[in-house]
């Protein structure tokens, strides 16, 4: 990845709006990565099977917080049931960018937290 | 002593005619390999390809010979004076099982403790915590000073009449801190404690004379000394070599067999179950062959040399905390650090970009980077085809890609 295309991603991880948490998420996923120990915590608004409001908070990688990022924007006014049907694929799009193999673990985690969310 | 040209020794090493940009600074992982042990690989293919020791045929009777020979070598190289002290194993990793399962499993009883340190890489932990769990034993942990050296105020504090066995690492993968093993032998002998050194990060890049350590324990890897994968080596001392339980069992190892009842033969044979990798065997002998050219004085001191350039460097760097000991003298040619603002592992794809290959992520040293309060670092770690310009490239990579990002956006 080129420092220019890594910019994009680095300047997104530190400003995202979706970096924070929900005082009373009504879903929350948490998750790890096992190859460097970064770790990934999502939370869900959930009111009628819509979630309405999502945030996220990491300690890892630009990368892994950007796709947290892209994921919980494109997750927001969706149906609850949605999370479960979220493709590797779909999230790869989002990233805009090419990512090699050695890293689709980062980006991937994202997905992996958002599944994993559970009732609080 | 000689000083070692590194641009002379990479052209030892055919990886740098087919990458011919290649910045490999990941040596703490895998090293490179020289000409001499590819060569080694396939002549054994070419000439003396058989399975050892039971084939009566000329070509059996050579790899054997060949086998044996490389035994030799290694003991020769590492200051044991008897071969059938060094057992061949897969890598470091399964030499110090093999200490968990034959000695620690064998001899331990619930409420033991086994004394470990917090800069020990997860294959010096974890299987000490699989035998503490199975046996009921306990493991202690000695921490380290804010320069990361061992402390032995703690280290002495950690000590109890239930301690076992203290199991250290020679070289931190991740500090580069070289551990006063002679010192620190002395000590847990005088309480009648065996030691076992994890000599991965140690064999290879300085001169190690395990007689005059005194452990009783020390295994380390191949392919980390310019050897191929699949082949470690195990030292055990006189005193336990030929007490100890088998660990893996079948062919070869065996006096005689009935269906109820073996008998195993002594060291080394009674802990290499089935056919060894004789062809990686052979070539570490061919490693230890190229070390010994080169001399380990004067490759200790290259690496040294470059460590003081590159730590010196290295602090000309904004934003950045490197791990480990200041000098380097006290330290292996290995330097884990971190940047204020981009994670490791967005570091080493961006410098992947200069054909940069260093090493992010925790190393296998979890405990350590929680010590540390890092999730991750990213580590540079050197070698004998090193060179300072090596050292440059990295600099310059890392000061273009901190400026790039902190530079204002162009309106």
């Amino acid at each position: 990845m080129n420092v220019k295309n890594f910019k994009k991603i680095w300047e997104h991880a530190q400003l995202s709006p979706y970096m924070g948490t929900l005082k009373h998420p009504s879903l929350r996923g948490v998750g790890e990565n096992p190859l460097c120990g970064d770790t990934l915590r999502i939370d869900f608004a959930v009111r009628k099977g819509i979630i309405t409001d999502a945030k996220f908070t990491h300690r890892g990688c630009a990368l892994s917080a950007v796709a947290a990022s892209l994921l919980v924007e494109s997750l927001i006014g969706t149906r609850v049931t949605t999370l479960q049907k979220l493709d590797a694929y779909a999230l790869l799009k989002l990233m805009e960018t090419p990512i090699s193999p050695a890293r689709l673990t980062c980006v991937l985690l994202a997905l992996q937290v958002a599944k994993s969310a559970r009732k609080k | 002593m000689k000083k070692i040209n590194a641009y002379a020794v990479k052209k030892d090493f055919p990886i740098f005619t087919t990458h011919k940009n290649l910045v490999y600074l990941d040596n703490a992982a895998t090293t490179q390999k020289p000409r001499m042990v590819i060569d080694a690989l396939t002549h054994h293919y070419k000439t003396a390809n058989a399975n050892i020791k039971r084939g009566i045929y000329t070509l059996s009777e050579q790899a054997t010979e060949a086998y044996e020979k490389a035994r030799w070598k290694v003991a020769q190289f590492c200051g044991v004076s008897c071969a059938q002290h060094i057992i061949f194993t897969k890598n470091a990793t399964e030499a110090i099982n093999l200490i968990a399962h034959s000695f620690a499993r064998a001899n331990f009883a619930r409420g033991d403790e086994i004394l470990l340190t917090i800069m020990e890489h997860h294959s010096n932990i974890v299987p000490w915590q699989m035998i503490a769990q199975e046996k009921g034993l306990k493991l202690r942990f000695v921490g380290i000073t804010k320069d990361g050296e061992l402390d032995m105020v703690d280290l002495k504090k950690k000590i109890t009449s239930r301690t076992k066995l203290f199991a250290v690492t020679h070289a931190s993968n991740v500090l580069g801190t070289i551990n006063p093993i002679k010192k620190l032998t002395a000590f847990f002998h005088k309480r009648g404690i065996p030691v076992l050194i994890d000599g991965a990060q140690a064999v290879g890049h300085m001169p190690v004379n395990i007689g005059d350590l005194g452990c009783d324990f020390y295994a380390f890897s191949g392919h980390k000394m310019y050897a191929p994968t699949g082949i470690g080596v195990l030292y055990v001392s006189e005193k336990y070599i030929n007490s100890m339980e088998p660990f893996l069992s079948g062919g070869d190892m065996v006096l005689s067999v009935s269906e109820t009842k073996t008998t195993f033969q002594n060291a080394p044979e009674r802990f290499e179950a089935g056919t060894p990798p004789i062809e990686a065997a052979v070539a570490l002998g061919a490693a230890t062959d190229y070390l010994k050219k080169l001399g380990m004085e004067n490759i200790r001191r290259h690496e040294t040399e470059l460590t003081a350039y590159a730590l010196k460097k290295l602090a000309h760097i904004p934003g950045i905390t490197v791990f480990g000991p200041k000098s380097a003298t006290q330290r292996t040619g290995v330097i884990a650090f971190a940047l204020n603002d981009i994670h490791p592992h967005d570091l080493a794809s961006l410098v992947c970009e200069k054909n940069i290959a260093l090493r992010a992520g925790h190393h296998c040293a979890m405990p350590l980077h929680r010590f540390l309060n890092v999730t991750a670092s990213t580590r540079i770690s050197f070698s004998v085809y090193t060179a300072k310009s090596d050292i440059d490239a990295l600099y310059e990579a890392l000061t273009e890609i901190i400026t790039l990002l902190h530079a204002r956006h162009e309106r």
